[in-house]
């Protein structure tokens, strides 16, 4: 998968915990999930889960603590498809 | 250290079901932790409750911790409470980051779990509040918290106009005839409740004092 399609995809995993749609409409590399889209911390695991759940991948501790952007979301669903 | 570390959970919008997967709350809590519930807390409290006490208390030390170091990153199966008694309506933890060790405080209602951490087992100086509000909205959650912070401080400093600004790291501060107050302040919202918890202390008074 491209960056762009795991991107667009992501604005899936991302809709049920963020109510700023504008800013989930315009994601990128240096979107930040807490500071933009405004998703509480406590969905953070949320996200994980469901992120390995769509991808039927498994994301590690030390992988999940970099998961605070688009672009680390990215790196790290992209490092773990790649990995299958 | 003087700071200030708060969290607080909504507990209407957490997934019962969810937090009871391991999946999930092995993300949350260490399985020292879950020794920790099952012998001490497991005929009192819900085991979602205990995991997002958890949550709640590692949340409050990384936010008290992350003053001192920016580059802290909050990854709570790296931090273990390593002590929880319930002390009449409220729960005393000590939780371990790194080679930090803090306190907590954590109250426990209907509504909500609140949590917040100090890096001595005195609370004394510490003041908060918790409101519920009728959005979930993040601006309606900043703007009523701030402006249940600012009630309190006019209590208190009544002679001084008083606002919150944020520092260049993104914490709220307390700013008198735009200069810093040394009062340490944290915020926390979840779901329809915000909650601050701040720090007053005699430097607090003195700079205060100075700046008037």
């Amino acid at each position: 998968m491209t960056r762009e399609e795991i991107l667009n995809e992501l604005k899936g995993v991302f809709s049920p915990y963020t109510t700023n749609k504008e800013a989930l409409n315009k994601l990128s590399d240096q979107t930040d999930l807490i500071a933009d889209l405004k998703i509480n911390s406590a969905n953070l695991v949320d996200i994980i889960i469901d992120a390995e759940a769509k991808y039927n991948i498994e994301i590690d501790y030390d992988s999940a603590d970099k998961m605070l952007n688009v672009g680390s979301c990215i790196d790290v669903i992209s490092e773990k498809l790649n990995q299958k | 250290m003087t700071g200030a570390g708060n969290d607080l959970v909504a507990l209407a919008a957490i997934d019962v079901a969810r937090t009871r997967q391991p999946e999930f709350y092995s993300r949350i809590i260490i399985p020292a932790e879950k020794e920790l519930y099952a012998s001490c807390f497991s005929d009192t409290l819900p085991f979602e409750h205990f995991v997002w006490l958890a949550w709640s208390v590692k949340e409050s030390a990384y936010k008290f911790l992350k003053r001192f170091d920016v580059r802290l990153v909050f990854s709570p199966s790296l931090r273990e409470i390593t002590e929880l008694r319930l002390n009449g309506g409220y729960f005393e933890g000590r939780v371990r980051s790194q080679e930090h060790a803090l306190y907590s405080r954590t109250i426990i209602n209907s509504d909500c779990i609140f949590s917040m951490a100090n890096s001595a087992d005195d609370f004394s100086a510490f003041h908060c509040k918790i409101k519920q509000i009728n959005s979930s909205g993040p601006e309606d959650q900043s703007i009523a918290v701030r402006e249940l912070l600012l009630v309190k401080l006019a209590d208190i400093f009544p002679e001084s106009v008083l606002h919150i600004a944020k520092n260049p790291n993104g914490w709220p501060i307390v700013m008198c005839n735009d200069e810093e107050l040394p009062v340490p302040v944290s915020f926390t919202h979840h779901h329809c409740f915000v909650a601050y918890t701040f720090q007053l202390n005699s430097t607090s008074w003195k700079a205060h004092a100075e700046i008037l």
